[in-house]
């Protein structure tokens, strides 16, 4: 399956790094990507359509990113889907936890953009494009 | 057999080496988990944590190479954690008598406030120092700029162009630890800059996206000063979210006294935003 036929969704109550992360998808070539401002909302969209990936903040108001991968990891229909944690929250525990809830990877705010598009490949299992 | 047999998954995240055991692991994988083992304490972390979710049946040579990982560990000042802890696994550490070694992540302790005496001065030195340095990693990446602030980091509040501030973005910090208010003020000829240089100067910046910048901004601050200062010093500092307030409301933020409050103007080459930290709240 080719990099334009993944779906990901963006979660974080931060409209900037919405967009920020939206960019880089699209420079990877990802054509389906969808937003949510907080792990609510998140989880709605899910319910519909499973994504292949989740990219989410730590602290967001109604739904934190830890609450979200724990009722991701909980629902059997979409346990499945690797969850990519984007944050300041750079505290150790924060990042054991996150591990226990068996999070793809980790990138801390402020991120590089070539760092978050390796590691978005990776948790896709796919090659990163050459320009 | 299950068909992940012996696999064992080994990835370093954020500092944290992670080895992720298999369902199995037989003896014959053994000496090689002794020699994985023995280059893993070689590796620039300061934690690792062992996994054991997935595994239900283990000898106890494997048990035993875990206890000698461990003490590889120790000898180099690292620490070793054991979460995700099935009752199998954990009837064979109690029935090895390995309840020291495995450290096993209990709810109680990742909950457990950190304490620490210190003086008010103290802190106070280290949470500015940090702040700086969080600023300037987050406009260094974030924005590809620079910034430069005062030695001190203290400007008087007659010399901060309250006049010329469009946006207030504040972060409450509440525990038993510390009671702040941590506020970026900036305008919005500034802010406009700092989205453009993010997300491309083609881009039509909107009010919403100003807040937006500035809220994550302080974000990036405050939650890496605060990251940075619980794990280094024990610190027990609250996170926060960011909330905006718009030029009509100014008038609701209650500022102390300059006993109480450290302005930081925080000077870039795209414009100058103003750190507030307000220990009177």
């Amino acid at each position: 399956m080719s990099i334009g036929s993944k779906t990901v969704l963006i979660v974080d109550d931060m409209r900037m790094t919405r967009l920020k992360l939206r960019k880089i998808c699209t420079e990877l070539g990802i054509k389906n990507i969808n937003e949510a401002v907080d792990g609510m909302q998140a989880l709605e969209m899910m319910r519909t359509a499973k994504p292949d990936l989740v990219l989410s903040d730590w602290n967001m108001p109604n739904l934190s990113g830890i609450e979200l991968i724990e009722k991701i990891r909980d629902n059997p229909a979409i346990s499945d889907v690797p969850v990519i944690f984007v944050t300041a929250e750079a505290e150790k525990h924060s990042i054991i936890k996150s591990l226990q809830f068996g999070v793809a990877d980790y990138i801390l705010k402020p991120f590089n953009d070539e760092n978050v598009k390796a590691k978005i490949c990776s948790a896709l299992n796919v090659a990163i494009p050459q320009n | 057999m299950s068909s992940d047999v012996n696999e064992i998954g080994s990835k370093t995240v954020q500092g944290v080496h992670y080895i992720k055991f298999p369902s199995q692991v037989t003896d014959d994988a053994v000496p090689k988990l002794i020699e994985d083992f023995r280059q893993w304490a070689k590796k620039e972390v300061q934690v690792h944590v062992l996994d054991f979710g997935r595994l239900n049946q283990a000898t106890e040579d494997f048990y035993r190479a875990i206890q000698g990982f461990e003490v590889l560990l120790r000898l180099r000042n690292m620490k070793m954690l054991s979460i995700n802890v099935p009752d199998a696994v954990n009837q064979a550490i109690e029935d090895l008598r390995l309840e020291s070694t495995f450290n096993r992540l209990q709810e109680e302790e990742r909950t457990a406030p950190k304490k620490k005496w210190i003086t008010q001065g103290a802190m106070k030195k280290m949470l500015f120092r940090h702040l700086v340095q969080a600023a300037h990693k987050s406009v260094e990446v974030t924005l590809h700029s620079t910034v430069s602030c005062d030695e001190n980091y203290l400007s008087k509040v007659e010399e901060i162009p309250y006049d010329k501030v469009d946006l207030i973005c504040v972060i409450s910090a509440n525990n038993e630890f510390l009671k702040a208010d941590f506020r970026l003020l900036s305008s919005f000829t500034v802010l406009d800059r700092f989205a453009k240089t993010m997300l491309g100067k083609d881009v039509d910046v909107d009010n919403e996206m100003r807040e937006s910048m500035a809220s994550e901004l302080l974000n990036m601050i405050y939650t890496q000063a605060k990251s940075a200062l619980n794990d280094a010093e024990d610190f027990n500092l609250p996170g926060g979210i960011p909330k905006v307030i718009k030029k009509p409301g100014f008038g609701q933020i209650k500022r102390s006294g300059s006993s109480s409050l450290t302005l930081m103007p925080m000077v870039t080459p795209l414009g100058t935003f103003v750190i507030e930290v307000d220990f009177g709240v």
